[in-house]
């Protein structure tokens, strides 16, 4: 094994991960060795939380991640203060944030539905995109989903089981889905940010008209798509409150 | 509502996790579902990639030097690192950096000392000098026009004009320029 040079560890699999990070950044005589042990260190796990992506291409992402982990290794900070549990998880974000850049600019190369599956599956007509309907209007998006939210709740997050169970029936909404619904719905929260509030959530002009182009609808189209699948899981959401009392 | 969607595609695995608190709710729910099938060989096997880390290298090489202290930046390289493998002064550093100092003054030597520490070629470092002087990113003004840098010095006079610059160091650096 070849001696570090940082950190003062004999070999490259005693390493921590900020060492190899270190190794990488370098681009000395150690980083292909550093590369490959933080490979094998992280692509079971990584590639595990990949698996059920719905384009089926979890193995793939992963590696294609872990290559740009090298080329972006100097991007990488590290938290000395993190125990070893929360250190990898930093790491597996950080990949994760990587992976997810990849995979929403893949999907940009794709091209969207045939208008036959945009008739057959809903028998609605498929519209061209108009420019009136290129944009939503701004917050018409979270009024469609407050006005939905004002059905479901009745649930509190003081209350262990009802979370639980509105999880449980949130998973059951999600399988009820169709393709397109589904795929409406991802492309939507791709573009989640979990650190702004709800009210602050928007999804730029730009996003809706690439989402649109790529299953060839329009915005309203996709409004309704999406409001298709949020009444799917409210009203999953409604059976299991019915089931209890 | 918003949320929980979010966190139902999280565990779901429809969505790739983001942040730690992600990651553990996505590998929890993990934990509930049946795995999927173990890590194929050649998915484990780190080797069969190791070809596309030196088509990134490759590419880093051809790509033209932005900058000494950005490149040093990017190796994750401290100002006090850079000075100490080129051995030479944050002072020279800088002014290199700034394309102040004359490439036709400056010793072969210590462009490859400059290219080594940077794991930049001696081409790209030689044709980043080369160029015109920049003023520091820093630099503000408040003058109509312009004001113009000042022609970049030899090398000789830079080092004799650093202050900063130890008494063995500067004998070091003035030693290279004879021996050209």
């Amino acid at each position: 094994m070849t001696s570090l040079q940082t950190g003062g560890s004999a070999t490259v699999s005693d390493a921590t991960d900020k060492q190899l990070f270190a190794l990488m950044a370098a681009r000395g005589d150690d980083d292909r060795e550093a590369w490959a042990e933080f490979y094998r260190r992280y692509i079971d796990d990584f590639r595990k939380i990949l698996q059920r992506l719905p384009q089926g291409r979890g193995d793939e992402l992963a590696q294609e991640a872990m290559i740009q982990a090298y080329e972006r290794a100097n991007t990488f900070r590290s938290d000395d203060a993190l125990d070893a549990d929360a250190s990898r998880r930093r790491t597996l974000a950080w990949l994760g944030r990587i992976a997810r850049n990849l995979y929403v600019s893949s999907l940009r190369g794709q091209r969207g539905v045939t208008v036959g599956s945009l008739t057959g599956e809903d028998g609605e007509e498929a519209l061209r995109l108009s420019e009136k309907g290129r944009f939503l209007a701004r917050g018409e998006l979270h009024r469609e989903i407050e006005e939905l939210e004002a059905k479901v709740t009745g649930t509190t997050d003081d209350d262990e089981d009802e979370i639980s169970d509105y999880r449980r029936s949130l998973q059951e909404g999600l399988d009820a889905l169709t393709q397109r619904e589904r795929d409406i719905l991802i492309a939507t929260y791709e573009h989640y940010d979990s650190a702004k509030p709800q009210q602050q959530q928007r999804l730029p002009p730009a996003v809706v008209e690439e989402i649109c182009q790529r299953h060839n609808i329009n915005a309203d189209n996709l409004r309704q798509i999406r409001k298709r699948a949020y009444q799917k899981l409210a009203r999953m959401a409604e059976k299991d409150s019915q089931i209890e009392s | 509502m918003d949320e929980r969607i979010y966190n139902a595609l999280i565990e779901r695995g429809w969505l790739i996790p983001q942040t730690e608190e992600e990651v553990e709710r996505a590998e929890r729910a993990l934990a509930r579902v049946e795995l999927p099938p173990s890590l194929s060989p050649e998915l484990a096997d780190p080797y069969r990639l190791i070809h596309r880390l030196d088509e990134i290298k490759a590419r880093e090489n051809r790509k033209p030097l932005t900058g000494i202290l950005n490149a040093a930046q990017d190796l994750r390289k401290s100002d006090d690192e850079l000075v100490e493998e080129t051995r030479l002064s944050h002072v020279l550093v800088t002014m290199f950096d700034l394309r102040q100092i004359k490439l036709s003054t400056t010793p072969q030597k210590v462009i490859e000392r400059i290219a080594s520490a940077i794991r930049k070629t001696v081409e790209q470092v030689t044709e980043y000098l080369g160029g015109e002087p920049r003023f520091a990113v820093s630099a503000n003004y408040k003058a109509e026009d312009a004001p113009a840098l000042d022609e970049p010095q030899s090398f000789a006079d830079a080092v004799l004009d650093d202050p900063t610059l130890s008494d063995e160091r500067r004998e070091e650096l003035l030693a290279m320029i004879e021996s050209v």
